[in-house]
Order: structure tokens, then sequence, then C-alpha cells
């Protein structure tokens, strides 16, 4: 009792800010030292995707520039919409980080157990969380600046100007974020948050559907199409969003207007302050009972929803034997339970749905069979790089998950080979249903006959099984053992070495679909299938099941060697 | 091992209540705790008194871990009062926090950080200052045996590893409480045996220990009273004789859990008093 009142003389927020950086500068040491060659790779793409976005930025803004009118109105409303978008992914980004960081993770029920001020537990997360959020801006804002800097020829003090804007611009919707993970913690059971999410699917699907539609109303292409496409979008420059003080500042310093663009430097700086101390203030000043709120979450009794998934996984999964069945009924479950994993692919499934849908209000002629060709064949890219996208955040790391359950999974008698297989037969199932139905609305959207929509469903299944195969074969090659965090699992070493295989294998199928379209263009879309182009589709279709069954083999005999 | 209940410093009154304001370092008045439909915790009352060893004993989801958290100040009760070294921990969370450690069922560690780091952060997070830091830090790593192991990084320690350095990691600061959720699970024999004189050490030096315990073998070796909870209620709580003599004479901790906890599955059942 007596050193209380010494030991309340709080440690500070130094010392949770030395304690991060030491881990982080641990973790640099550690990776250089057991993978300098996952460095190296890492730092590589990176400056590969950075020239890329700089090469295509360049190229965009170039065809603006020789549109000079156009270019003069359209600009700020590219930019209105860039940081718009990323305004609000910044926002949603920093709310689910801040909320897993500050209510679900062990090292905050330590540190609300120890004697630091709640302040600085807020402060240390909601720093940690833009730090983690932003890395992606800094991805994209960094080349898309410098394009547009390179062309306009702006002065050396842009560049120092532009960052600075960025990063306390990433305070703004960070601080929302923030506000809105204390809001849920305190004030939404968990019922109501489901609900709130699906809600939030719905209004985003919605959002993308009005503006695919105020593009649908415009009249035919011209200057009146492009006057009216911008009067929809008139928001975007509004005076009270920040996105729109950042697009002013970007503008002012382009058009070499130092004071100006001080101005909104300084907008942006003050409304950070201004929002990140509220936000830490707020959330402080009753952290303890939204720590305890949130923590009295859980526990759902699920007992009476259970036959619904076991009838789901009986119909889907019915030419499985029973005890392997089993397993799949428990990663159905975890995939139904997994809102990251079902409302990721609900939402870029429905994307790409809502934009097949519309695909007739883009200014172009559809009876033609060139764009009817070139539109299929970037559907059909779109779909694969997002079925990518999804084998490798969500079938790869599955067979990792697995490891912690060895004991009862590992001594089934069952062959290892098996239970590989079953990931397989789950990963391909899922990525079936998702891939077939976008591919057959974008067929139907096109009015594409029967044998071309045979051609494209056995491309799209083809990449199914392709990338499922090597999603499940490389995770079990390189499992990473003792981690439930399924997005650390993805960008370990084996996600990266799956994600390159799966772009690969994706450029490969492309370039083979690729063929086929050109050809069709060459020599007639409407006639019948020729034997050289039915011979493409088997080959892709033998080339993505060799790939599948390599990988899986590669897997399965590693795992059945390995100790566990 | 065992202290007898007269001995100085031990505190043991017989009885859930009876310390004076000043004597008491944990008290939790009618605290009632819910999940939503569920009650954790059901209008809880309990002291334990500065220099005792009080063991909280209970079938799985009775409602151990979520009153240590209640106490920890992890949760706040729905209703009722605790107070830990005479601070309310829902109103000055922070005075109660600076008098206790709290060792969670599962340890808390930076996976990135060395067991040593951790330890150097957590003296610096509970201002001891550098020179007694460095004493008290050799003095555990020594007693715990963490020699072999302190200067890796603590992802790849074994959960007993873990477990001794977070123990370390709670009496570096010397707190006037100590929380502890399933002490001595994967812990060797020898290091249950250390931890054991520890908490007996604790204890004489006027320091209180609650913890949960599935290991009646502890409880029963080194507990000055025991309590027993079931249901989120506590169904008895005293020394093993009183307990012995709410149940069957002669008869062990083990006998004695199983009779009282068998007495009461109906959750609605009368609570016997404490």
């Amino acid at each position: 009792m007596a050193g209380a009142t010494e030991m309340v003389a709080e440690p500070g927020i130094g010392l949770l800010i030395r304690v991060k950086i030491k881990a982080l500068a641990n973790r640099a040491d550690q990776a250089l030292a057991e993978a300098p060659l996952k460095v190296i790779a890492i730092a590589v793409f990176v400056l590969f995707i950075w020239v890329s976005l700089y090469l295509l930025f360049r190229s965009i803004f170039f065809v603006l520039k020789q549109q000079a009118l156009a270019s003069i109105i359209a600009v700020p409303y590219v930019f209105g919409v860039f940081f718009i978008a990323l305004m609000v992914m910044l926002m949603l980004s920093n709310a689910v980080l801040i909320y897993g960081g500050l209510f679900r993770q062990k090292e905050s029920a330590y540190l609300l157990s120890s004697p630091a001020r709640p302040e600085h537990i807020v402060a240390i997360k909601y720093f940690e969380s833009l730090f983690f959020s932003s890395w992606a801006l800094l991805l994209v804002g960094v080349p898309l600046m410098w394009a547009m800097a390179d062309l306009q020829f702006v002065p050396w003090h842009f560049y120092p100007f532009f960052l600075l804007l960025f990063v306390l611009f990433v305070a703004i919707p960070g601080a929302w974020g923030l506000l809105t993970a204390w809001f849920v913690a305190m004030f939404l059971p968990r019922s109501l948050r489901r609900g709130l999410m699906v809600g939030g699917i719905v209004a985003g699907a919605g959002g993308i559907w009005w503006l695919m539609t105020a593009w649908q109303h415009s009249p035919a292409d011209s200057a009146v199409w492009l006057k009216q496409f911008l009067a929809e979008l008139r928001f975007v420059r509004s005076a009270l969003l920040p996105s729109a003080w950042v697009t002013a500042g970007v503008t002012a310093a382009v058009e070499n207007q130092p004071g100006r663009a001080l101005f909104y430097l300084f907008i942006v700086f003050a409304n950070a302050v201004f929002f990140s101390w509220l936000a830490v203030m707020l959330t402080s000043s009753t952290l303890g009972l939204a720590y305890s709120r949130a923590s009295g979450a859980g526990g759902r009794h699920l007992r009476s929803r259970t036959w619904a998934s076991a009838l789901l996984t009986r119909v889907m999964f019915f030419y499985v034997p029973g005890r392997l069945r089993s397993i799949i009924r428990k990663d159905v479950r975890t995939f139904l339970r997994d809102p990251t994993q079902w409302a990721q692919m609900l939402i870029l499934f429905g994307l790409l749905a809502i934009y097949t849908v519309n695909i007739p209000t883009i200014r172009l002629d559809f009876a033609t069979p060139k764009w009817q060709l070139l539109i299929s064949f970037l559907n059909m890219t779109a779909v694969s790089l997002i079925l990518a996208t999804f084998t490798s955040r969500f079938v790869f790391p599955m067979i990792s998950l697995e490891t912690d359950t060895m004991w009862l999974v590992g001594l089934l008698p069952v062959r290892m080979s098996r239970i590989v297989a079953t990931k397989f037969i789950f990963a391909l199932t899922v990525s079936l249903l998702a891939a077939v139905s976008v591919t057959l609305l974008s067929c139907r959207t096109l009015q594409v006959g029967w044998l071309w929509t045979l051609v494209k469903l056995s491309v799209a299944v083809a990449c199914c099984i392709g990338l499922s195969g090597l999603a499940v074969g490389i995770g079990a090659r390189l499992p990473v053992f003792g981690q439930r965090n399924t997005a650390r699992i993805a960008s370990g070493f084996g996600g990266t070495v799956n994600l390159i295989l799966s772009v690969l294998f994706v450029t490969v199928v492309s370039t083979g679909f690729g063929w086929i379209s050109l050809r069709a263009f060459q020599f007639g879309y409407d006639r019948q299938l020729d034997v050289r182009t039915i011979g493409i589709v088997v080959a892709i279709l033998l080339f993505a099941v060799g790939v599948a069954a390599a990988a899986l083999a590669v897997g399965a005999r590693h795992l059945k060697r390995r100790e566990f | 091992m065992k202290r007898p209940a007269s001995q100085p410093g031990s505190g043991f009154r017989g009885s859930c209540f009876g310390w004076s304001n000043g004597t008491v370092a944990i008290e939790l008045r009618d605290v009632t705790k819910r999940f939503g439909q569920k009650v954790a915790v059901d209008g809880l009352s309990l002291q334990v008194g500065r220099g005792e060893i009080f063991a909280f004993l209970g079938p799985n989801g009775a409602g151990k871990t979520t009153t240590i958290k209640l106490v920890a100040g992890l949760l706040r009760p729905d209703s009722g009062l605790v107070r830990v070294s005479g601070h309310d921990t829902s109103r000055d969370g922070r005075l109660a926090k600076a008098e206790l450690a709290y060792v969670p069922d599962q340890p808390f560690l930076y996976d990135k950080l060395t067991g040593r780091e951790f330890l150097g952060f957590v003296a610096e997070m509970y201002r001891v200052p550098p020179g007694v830091a460095k004493e008290r830090t050799d003095e555990l790593v020594r007693q715990f045996d963490m020699g072999d192991f302190l200067d890796q990084l603590t992802e790849g320690y074994s959960h007993g590893m873990k477990q001794r350095t977070v123990l370390a990691a709670a009496l570096l600061h010397e707190p006037q409480v100590l929380l502890i959720d399933e002490p001595m699970v994967g812990l060797d024999p020898k290091t249950v045996r250390l931890v054991k004189n520890m908490f007996v050490e604790l204890a004489r030096s006027g320091r209180s220990v609650f913890m949960s315990t599935h290991t009646l073998e502890v409880a029963e070796a080194v507990a000055d009273r025991i309590g027993i909870i079931h249901h989120g209620r506590l169904i008895a709580a005293g020394t093993l004789s009183e307990l012995r003599r709410r149940g069957v004479e002669q008869a062990s901790l083990e006998e004695i859990f199983l009779t009282l906890t068998a007495g009461h599955d109906d959750p609605q059942a009368e609570t016997v008093p404490a």
C-alpha cells in the first residue's frame, strides 16, 4: 500500500513505444538472420509493384494530359474519387484493426491489468493501427503522386509536401475508425454487430450500383455525357470532406501555388490533431467499461443452427465418403462462422457480379465479336485473379490451421493424402460455386452462344482446379506451425510462394484463353469450334489438373513425413 | 509447507468476512456478472485478508476466471462492488492495479521480445528503480532457473518456460496482491515446489495470493482458506477443516469438492452459506 502512490506515477507512453520498436527491430534482425532471401524477395516485389504502378499511373495521366480540356475538368475528380475511396477503406480497416487490437488481443488484457494509463494504451494501439493500415496508401499513393509530378514538372518541394499531407490525412479516417471500434464495443451486442456488417455490405453494394446507374443514365459518349457524369460525382468535391482538402492541396501544389497548398495542409493537420485527440480521449475515458462489454460478447449457442451446415455439407459434398465429409463439415462451419472469409468472398464476387450485370451500360457495341471477346477475356482474367486472391488468403492457411489439431486429425485412420484431398475438394467446391456463377452471368449478359459459354466455363473450372490445388498443396508443403491468424499465415514465406505461383498460373491460363479469343476474332466467332480451339481448352484443363496434382502430391508427401 | 492458521501474518479469521478495513486485501460484495443470458458470477461476496493464500476451486465454467478478471479490473461487475486494498476497481482502477499482479491462465508475452527484455519492460512499467530491478531479475532468474532461455525470443518458449517468465514478471515489482489463474499448469515438479514455497513466502511478508486452481493438492498444501464456486455462486468457503465439517469428516479435499459440487448441480439451488 505504501508504495502505491509511487507506483501509480505512470510509466508513460514512451515505454510502450520503445517496446514496440524493440519488437520490430528484433523481428527485422530475425528475418535478416533466418531468411535473408525472403527479405530480398519482398523488397524486390515492393519495388516491382511500385514501378508497375508508377508506369500505369503515368500512362493514365499521359492520356488525360493529351485530352487537355478534359483533364482540366477530370483530374480533380479522379483525385477526389481516389481519396474518398481511400478515406472509407482506411476508416474501415482501422476500425477492424483497432477493435481486434484493443478489445480482443491478450496484450490489451495485460496492459489493462498494469498501471499503464488508458490513454496511453489507446494511443499506442491507434498508432500501431495507423502504421499497419497506411502502408497500402504509401504503396499506391507514392507512385501515383510521383507519376503526376513527373508529367507536370513540379518543383522538388512537392515531394515532401505530399508525403506530409498523406501522413496527416491518414490520421483523420484512422481516428474515425477508432471511434467506430469504440462505439461497437460499447453499444453494439454481437447480434446487432452481425446485422450491421451485413447492412454495411448491402450499403456498399448499393453505392456501387448507384455509381453504375449514374454512368448508365448519362447520354451517349460526348461532352454532355462527361458533364452529366461529373455532375453525379459532385459530392466528392464537397468542402467538408477531408479527401477534398487533400485533393485541393495536391492540385495547388501541382499548379505551383505554395500558399494555397500550405493552407490545405494546415486544414488537414488541424483536423488530424483534433479528431485524433477526440478519439483517443473519448475511448480511453471508458476503456475499462468498453473492454468489459466487448469481453462479454462471446458464447453464442449455435446448437439450433448446426443442422443447416450439416445439411449444406451433405448436399454439396454428397460424393465424399462419410468420414472425410465430417472433416469438410468442420471446414464449412468454420467458413460460415468466420465473417472475414465469407464477407470477403461475397464482396469480391458481388462486385464482379454487379460489374457484369452493368456491362451493357458501357457505350460499346457488344454485337461485334471484337468487344464481346475483349470483355470476356477481361472478365475471365478478373475472375481468375480474384480467385487467386481468395485461395491465397483463405485456402492456403487451411493446412497450417490444422497443424494444431494434428493430435486428432493426424491420428485418424485415414491416409494424410486423403486429408489433403478433402481440403482440396472443399476449396474447389466453394471456388467453383463463385467462379461458375459469375462466368455464367457474364456469358448471359454478353449473350454468348452455348458453345462459347462451355469454353469459358471450362477455363473457369481450370482456374478453380489449379488455384485450389496450388493453395492446398503449397499450404501442406510450407505450413506455418502454431499460428492461428490466417492473415499472418498467408503473408508468410509459404503464402508468398503460393501467391507468386498462383499469379504465374493465372498468367499461363490467361495467355491460353487470350490465344483462343484472338483466334476467334481472326477466324470468326460465330462458327463452330475448330479442333485447335478445343485442343487449347483441353490443354488448359490438363495443365490445371497437372499443376494441382503435382502440388497436392508434394504437399501430401511432405505432411506424411512430417513430425508433429 | 502448510502454515498454521494462527501464524502471525496469515490473517486467517475462519470466515468470509471479519477483517478490519486495513487488513482486507480483496473484497467482493454481492458481485454479479452476466454474459448475455448467462450469469457467470451470481451475488458473490468474499474477502481475502492481507497475508492470506486463498484458493478458488470449482468445476469448469463455474466462474473462477471471471471472478479473477473482476478483481483484476478487466471486467466490470453488473452489480456489486470489487475492492483491492480498499480501492474500487471500477472507479480507482489504476490505484488498484498498482497494488496487484495478474497472471492469466494463458499468459501473455511479446513474441518478438526476449524474456530479459520483457522483464525489463515490466520493471519500467511498474517504475522499479533500475538497480533494484536488476537485482530482483537476477534473483528471480536464478530461482526459476531461467538462465538458459532468458535471452531467446519468447515465441520459442514452451508453456512451462512462458509460465515461469510470466510468474517472474508478476513478482518483479513485489505486488501486494497476486492474482493467479491456474498457476501450476505446465510447470515441472521442481518449479511447482518453488512456486508453492514462493506463495508461502509472499503470505509471510504480508502479501495476499488469490489463485484459482484445479490442482487440489496445491490448494490443500498451501491455501489458508479455500472457496468453492459452482454455477457462479460461492457454495462454500473456509479452512480445510471447516470444509470437512460441511462435507465428510476425514475426507480429502477431492472428496469434499465432489460432495459439495454434486449437491449443487441445479444452478437455482439454494446457496449454502459460506
